[in-house]
């Protein structure tokens, strides 16, 4: 268990140093499913989104005739979503016959990376429902969303922020090397 | 075994959901964030370190510049997980009660060490401080979490077996 752990925690800055230099293209491919993903989730908005190096700005664009005209930007830093990766290839690498997991290694990454994706379209649409409020729409009349749609969608994004990136990496790890796990907590402490 | 894992997923939904409501950190979360920020500050002034410190704001008084302790920097979120995981695990009373003292401990050791390193980051360099922020501490603490509790999950069996 020491020296894995030890490993795990060698490698984790190598795998985030790998994973911080992939950013870029992380964060456009985040902002095209975004782009993809948003428009039914918010068919009545008017808004578009900017790449900016590793963020993204939702604007959402206020039309002239309302009290406030102009635009409403909400940053988001998608890589915070995504940030779970190097922690579950710091602990599949840590654990032994690694490439003979590889098909498992690779799908786990697309898991997590998945999980990250949709985390940033969530906060895209918590942004966006915070333009919708500023524009004082009734909620309840948007594509039957009701009023406390605000609340779920910032616990969304708490989640996915804040949970999913600490919790998914582990618990995917746990699913593909359980037998690993248990005798690692079976063996007598070294 | 399912039982146990939805009842982890409920008990962690809700305790996040408990976190949603408190976003602005004026409940139940504020005297955690002073607690913390009151035990980074004396440990920097036991090393002589320079900073001052104003509710959950450590300020340096050389530059002015300030980390401020909110949620999401509390470790709310690796303890709860902690303390959830060693609930649902069947094990006895005593062992649980014993590996979340200890584990809770243990993360927010660790969450002082990481405030008192982001402080240090912050005077330094702000680029540095936004990366070991938002991506590398985080996922450390993850580790430590892990630590605890497959630590924990050895020591129990016997704990429970003396008990």
């Amino acid at each position: 268990m020491k020296r894995f752990f030890l490993q795990s925690l060698l490698l984790f800055p190598l795998c985030l140093a790998v994973w911080f230099w992939l950013g870029d293209w992380q964060v456009k491919v985040a902002a095209q499913i975004a782009l993809h993903v948003l428009p039914y989730l918010h068919p009545f908005a008017d808004y578009d989104i900017l790449v900016e190096g590793k963020s993204i700005n939702f604007l959402m664009l206020i039309p002239p005739h309302a009290p406030d005209p102009g635009s409403v930007r909400g940053k988001s830093y998608p890589l915070l979503q995504l940030s779970g990766i190097p922690l579950y290839m710091a602990l599949m690498l840590a654990t032994p016959n690694v490439m003979k997991h590889l098909k498992a290694f690779v799908i786990g990454i697309m898991i997590v990376a998945l999980s990250g994706f949709m985390g940033v379209v969530i906060e895209g649409s918590r942004h966006l429902l915070g333009g919708l409020v500023m524009l004082n729409v009734d909620l309840k009349k948007l594509a039957g969303l009701p009023s406390y749609a605000l609340f779920f969608a910032k616990y969304l994004e708490l989640l996915s922020m804040l949970v999913l990136p600490l919790l998914l990496p582990v618990a995917v790890w746990v699913c593909q090397r359980r037998d690993f796990v248990l005798n690692m907590i079976a063996s007598k402490p070294s | 075994m399912i039982h146990r894992l939805i009842l982890f997923v409920v008990i962690l939904t809700l305790g996040i959901g408990l976190e949603t409501w408190d976003l602005d950190h004026t409940q139940y979360q504020a005297p955690w964030n002073a607690a913390l920020a009151f035990l980074a500050e004396q440990s920097m002034l036991f090393f002589k370190g320079a900073v001052t410190r104003a509710g959950n704001q450590l300020i340096d008084p050389v530059t002015n510049k300030s980390v401020l302790v909110l949620g999401g920097c509390n470790g709310f979120e690796a303890t709860f997980i902690l303390i959830t995981a060693i609930l649902v695990y069947p094990s006895c009373m005593k062992a649980k009660a014993i590996g979340i003292s200890v584990g809770v401990l243990a993360v927010q050791i660790l969450n002082v060490v990481r405030i008192i390193c982001l402080y240090f980051l912050n005077i330094w360099d702000e680029e540095m401080f936004r990366f070991a922020h938002l991506y590398f501490w985080q996922s450390l603490i993850m580790l430590d979490v892990m630590g605890v509790l497959f630590i924990w999950l050895r020591w129990q069996r016997g704990a429970c077996r003396w008990a």
